[in-house]
């Protein structure tokens, strides 16, 4: 094969705003070159923030992503209320988490079912599987729309939600409300264990990373907004400490930055850190379920994130019913919130890892500066690494092939590379 | 399964500029009275929207390169599946739906869309004049089929009146229906 240069295009339809692509150069057996190259607009972001009032960031900030707008909207009302010294309500801290509850549900439906399953099973896509899989993925969308209706309640509308606000939320629901989701969510709890067994059964590759997982912990719960940012390496942080040790760098065959952790290189944020850092905290339902998969930490092979993500989804549910059992209404929905200056950091867990927010505010309310690290731009790195050792395993396959697990092997961060474009033109040049 | 059960529904954003077109003819239709749903959010949910509707006319803007106010029909019933491969890595849209739908039995008995061709989607904008005009002669059309004609002489004079097929050229029938998926209306 020496001498000789091929080149493979997926080229698919475009859309209209950037893409990502994916080259890798091979010599023989050896990977040469591996570059994940990302056009990704949501820098901006933190431009389009500037001088804008506070109270803004949540709606502004939703609009990165449609499938983690919670996400963005819960890193930026904590990081505003740190820097302003707002407590908020136990009550709305309980909602925040049954609507992050909701966003993982959906976007983790959406990412087993319907992306990362058609790789294991063989299928283009969810539709090719979908004449075959017929139950599995009616079983998905029932599941999602669940996903959906929490997202709804709570955030007023399904993609990009305008509920959320600075010190609480603009309206929280009854209990009837919430009770209202009771019979859903049992369905959807008893879905989730059989979608952790139904994924355990799939074909993983043999093929385990020696990662620096890095995920939020808290002490009394899995993590969503709040804990300390902690690695298998040692790393215990607080969210104000995150630029002294993170580092955000210009490569460049990439528009976004790749993050780094400072003086160690690449690192994993996602389902696999958090569930590798903080299992005793998960449900014991969702334990329990793990055990019976044989799933317990550390799990270093990245396929098998399709598992557990599955395991998240069991949480997401089981801990969506514990809060809707406990809820009471919180006397106000929200609390008020002064404009004052300060500077504030927050770091949430979005469906794909963990997300830092930093603004710094003047004393009429206004954004001074913003600054945003959103979790595929903290895999990027990462996951150039695992296509390093990856590709030079299949480099002897048939070329089709090859690049359809390279392409796995992307799909198993769960990237969302833009917000708008998810386009990923994919080249292996063989020499 | 309501027997018989037509349903009308409007795709898009109408705070998107020419993205307003199928919000715009739910909604003239439902003040005609006709039963209409407005769909912007997760497509996959249509799936479920039409659940139980024997005849379903989705009406939605798209981008396939013809003049602004083009209309594109399809019965996307009797085309056979558009699609070799599933590129985007999460936007899931109206295409996407009417395929998963197909594959899972889960499609109408009749399922029509008409794609109205859209030339600015910016936020902000208002419906440009010629995709206002599509939507109202579409709105004709569905209204002239609801309606029976008082006297059936012969199946031609029973066909209901296509003002735009004279003026349209390139108003196309049976595109094949991936050309929605050039649009991203799924505003993410």
């Amino acid at each position: 094969m020496s001498g000789r240069t091929r080149t493979i295009k997926v080229d698919t339809l475009a859309r209209v705003e950037g893409e990502g692509a994916l080259y890798i150069k091979l010599a023989g057996e050896r990977v040469t070159e591996v570059k994940l190259k990302i056009y990704e607009p949501p820098r901006l972001f933190e431009a389009f923030l500037r001088g804008r009032h506070f109270s803004e960031a949540p709606d502004i900030t939703a609009r990165i992503c449609g499938i983690c707008p919670i996400a963005y909207q819960m890193s930026a009302v904590h990081a505003i209320e740190g820097a302003l010294g707002v407590r908020i309500n136990p009550a709305v801290r309980l909602l925040r988490r049954l609507f992050y509850c909701g966003e993982w549900i959906e976007s983790h439906v959406l990412h087993v079912y319907m992306l990362h399953a058609p790789d294991f099973l063989g299928f283009q896509d969810v539709i090719a599987m979908a004449k075959d899989h017929k139950p599995i993925v009616e079983r998905a969308l029932r599941l999602k729309k669940i996903g959906n209706r929490i997202v709804s309640l709570l955030g007023g509308r399904e993609i990009h939600p305008i509920s959320a606000a600075v010190g609480g939320f603009y309206r929280v629901p009854t209990k009837n409300q919430l009770r209202e989701l009771v019979d859903d969510l049992e369905w959807a709890l008893e879905a989730s264990l059989e979608t952790v067994h139904w994924t355990a059964t799939l074909e993983f590759p043999d093929f385990e990373q020696d990662y620096e997982f890095v995920a939020l912990r808290h002490p009394d719960e899995y993590p969503f907004n709040e804990g300390r940012l902690v690695s298998n390496r040692g790393l215990d942080i607080d969210a104000a400490e995150y630029e002294d040790h993170f580092v955000e760098q210009q490569v460049k065959h990439s528009n976004a930055l790749h993050s780094v952790l400072r003086g160690r290189g690449s690192y994993l944020v996602g389902p696999m850190a958090r569930f590798n850092m903080n299992f005793d905290k998960l449900s014991e339902v969702a334990q329990r379920a793990a055990r019976q998969v044989r799933l317990t930490p550390p799990v270093k092979n990245p396929f098998r994130s399709i598992t557990v993500r599955s395991i998240e989804l069991v949480f997401a549910c089981a801990e969506a019913l514990r809060i809707i059992r406990e809820y009471e209404p919180p006397a106000a929905p929200r609390v008020k919130v002064p404009n004052r200056s300060g500077v504030g950091q927050a770091i949430t867990e979005a469906p794909r890892g963990s997300l830092y927010h930093r603004y710094a505010i003047d004393e009429q309310g206004l954004i001074l500066t913003a600054k945003i690290v959103p979790p595929t731009s903290q895999n990027q790195k990462r996951i150039e690494d695992d296509l390093r050792e990856y590709a030079a395993r299949v480099a002897t396959w048939p070329l089709d092939e090859a690049t359809w697990k390279c392409e796995q092997a992307i799909r198993n961060y769960d990237p969302c590379i833009s917000c708008a474009t998810h386009f990923l033109k994919l080249t292996i040049a063989r020499e | 399964m309501r027997p018989g059960k037509k349903l009308i529904i409007g795709v898009g954003n109408s705070e998107r500029g020419d993205d307003e077109a199928g919000v715009f003819v739910a909604r003239q239709l439902r003040q005609a009275g006709v039963e209409t749903a407005v769909h912007r959010g997760d497509a996959l949910a249509l799936i479920d929207l039409w659940s139980g509707f024997e005849s379903v006319i989705l009406i939605d803007a798209v981008i396939t390169g013809a003049p602004a106010g083009t209309i594109h029909e399809w019965n996307v019933k009797s085309l056979p599946p558009a699609y070799t491969s599933q590129t985007s890595t999460h936007g899931l849209g109206v295409a996407d739906a009417i395929e998963l739908a197909r594959s899972l039995g889960r499609l109408p008995m009749e399922l029509r869309v008409y794609g109205i061709e859209g030339k600015s989607f910016a936020v902000g904008d208002n419906i440009s004049a010629e995709v206002k005009n599509a939507a109202e002669q579409v709105i004709q059309q569905i209204q002239a089929e609801a309606t029976p004609p008082e006297h059936c002489h012969s199946p031609s004079e029973n066909s209901p009146p296509r003002p735009w097929l004279e003026t349209s050229p390139m108003r196309t029938r049976t595109r094949n229906i991936s050309a929605i998926r050039n649009k991203n209306y799924v505003r993410r």
